[in-house]
């Protein structure tokens, strides 16, 4: 029973990582038609960014956190020009295979150029040095609540400004139809580098979170996330934001149960079996595309 | 010595070109303050291409358009709605999948000044929006779709309300009404430009008419000429 709680609280911090990058990911896909592979790996690389404030400010995680989100915003509005011309003609094919271009060469510095491309570790004491709630079998280390409740915040934020600011309905317009958007007098180029900028942030933020809960980063990291995000964007419907954000939950917690449960690898198989079934009865996602 | 309207827009010799084919030649005309201006002509004979020009969706191959003394020949389309011209397209400018409301919120993008006041005088003057302002836009009828979009339109307070073919697919009856509240505007002072394939119940309401045959004007003149003489109405418009 322990088990069984503590993997569900794992799995809703590693699910609210999960639904923050697919987010982040639909925000592309819906606002600009792009599928910003690279998105993950940038965020991996605003976590060695992190890593480096930190080595250099003697573990100071508020300067550390800041610079991984700032990092993460300008790479990620540094991809905007790439990716433009693909948007205009919502070319999905051309800008995954774009996106995994830039992935590669963000691997490669990573697994060169940065602490000769070993893994990094966070020190606990980012995260309170281990320092944990318990209530029962209910058992939470502040890694988890900063990453759980930061996560609900930041969605709910986001929907927020999607839902009632003025920008972000414009976003949403032009996710359903470019032309009258246009004609709404919408500044499509602006708004296509805010929704970038804003994608950037998402990804700065869940760096900030995986290395609490991770507690290290590799320059691995990026690749084996990237293809799980998308596979969950997939599985959820292409572009939509709260199918994402379900799925990318549940994901996470079957992870989390099935890894405690069954030997390694079946973590993998059972849920990308799962995914493979869905798809092919499903094959706009349980959700349908579009939010 | 009657007073001179001020001009809202002008366009001087537009040209416009797909790739090698002439889409209008040629083409100049103008609209006053709190005239309502009509480009007639069959379908195909160049009007929304001009539309399209001065709204910045195509680009002339030549020629000027001023918007309130302002060239805006080369600028950008949502500078132009900025300044102060909201737009009516052909099928209609509301998104099917938002709400009334939001359709009505999005029309104030460019607007200044106190938007809820202006969302209360829309809803006020069509209560079929307020009824309905939480429905989304794609659930309304066919005749409500044209009146969110004309509430739409006015949420901006426009300088010029400019308009393509909004009386297509509309049932008879939905038209009457249509031009019914395009009078109303007219009479509040609101400066309206119309492309209409039905002219007859475009120079009901119109100042003046342009018509356009294969992309260039052919004839111009106050809708009370066109209306008068049936040697016009017989060259241009067939029976009206």
């Amino acid at each position: 029973m322990d088990v069984f709680v503590a993997q569900v609280i794992n799995g809703l911090s590693i699910g609210s990582i999960y639904s923050l990058v697919v987010v982040g990911i639909n925000l592309l896909i819906l606002v600009k038609g792009v599928v910003h592979f690279s998105y993950v790996h940038i965020m991996v690389l605003s976590m060695f960014v992190s890593w480096m404030v930190l080595q250099q400010t003697n573990n100071n995680f508020a300067l550390a956190a800041p610079a991984g989100i700032l990092a993460a915003v300008l790479l990620v509005i540094a991809t905007e020009p790439l990716f433009r011309p693909l948007a205009q003609r919502k070319a999905f094919l051309e800008s995954l295979i774009l996106g995994m271009g830039i992935s590669i060469i963000i691997t490669e510095a990573m697994s060169h150029q940065i602490h000769n491309g070993l893994p990094v570790s966070f020190p606990t004491s980012i995260v309170g040095g281990g320092a944990h709630i318990q209530a029962g079998p209910i058992f939470f280390t502040l890694a988890h609540v900063y990453t759980i409740l930061g996560s609900i915040i930041a969605v709910i934020l986001l929907f927020y400004f999607l839902y009632r600011h003025k920008e972000g309905r414009a976003m949403r317009a032009i996710a359903q139809d470019v032309s009258k958007s246009r004609l709404l007098g919408i500044p499509l180029n602006r708004a296509g580098i805010y929704s970038f900028a804003i994608g950037g942030l998402l990804a700065g933020i869940t760096g900030v979170f995986m290395s609490m809960t991770l507690g290290s980063a590799s320059s691995t990291l990026g690749d084996s996330l990237a293809i799980k995000a998308i596979i969950v964007a997939l599985f959820a419907g292409m572009g939509n934001l709260k199918g994402g954000v379900i799925c990318a939950l549940l994901i996470g917690v079957a992870e989390a149960l099935v890894a405690a449960y069954l030997p390694g690898r079946w973590t993998e198989a059972i849920v990308f079996g799962a995914i493979m079934i869905v798809i092919i009865l499903r094959p706009r996602g349980v959700f349908g595309t579009q939010a | 010595m009657a007073k001179t309207k001020p001009n809202i827009l002008r366009v001087k010799d537009i040209s416009v070109s797909y790739g090698e084919l002439s889409a209008i030649r040629q083409v100049s005309l103008e609209v006053n303050e709190g005239e309502f201006v009509a480009l007639l002509g069959a379908n195909g004979s160049g009007k929304s291409t001009l539309l399209s020009a001065v709204l910045g969706v195509v680009r002339a191959k030549s020629g000027t358009i001023w918007f309130l003394d302002d060239d805006v020949t080369r600028k950008s389309t949502d500078y132009i709605i900025g300044s102060g011209i909201s737009v009516v397209p052909e099928g209609r400018g509301i998104l099917p999948m938002m709400t009334v409301m939001e359709n009505l919120q999005l029309g104030a993008y460019h607007a200044k000044g106190n938007v809820s006041k202006r969302l209360s005088w829309v809803l006020e003057r069509f209560p079929i929006l307020a009824e309905r302002k939480n429905m989304l836009a794609g659930m309304l009828s066919g005749g409500q779709q044209q009146i969110l979009d004309i509430g739409r339109v006015l949420m901006g307070s426009p300088k010029l309300i400019v308009m393509d073919e909004p009386s297509l697919g509309l049932a008879p009856s939905l038209v009457s009404e249509l031009f019914r509240i395009l009078l109303d505007l007219k009479k509040e002072g609101q400066t309206i430009l119309l492309a209409e394939q039905n002219a007859r119940k475009a120079l009901q309401c119109a100042d003046r008419a342009y018509i356009f045959e294969v992309g260039s004007i052919v004839f111009e003149g106050t809708a009370k000429e066109l209306m008068r003489d049936p040697k016009l109405q017989q060259a241009y418009l067939g029976k009206v």
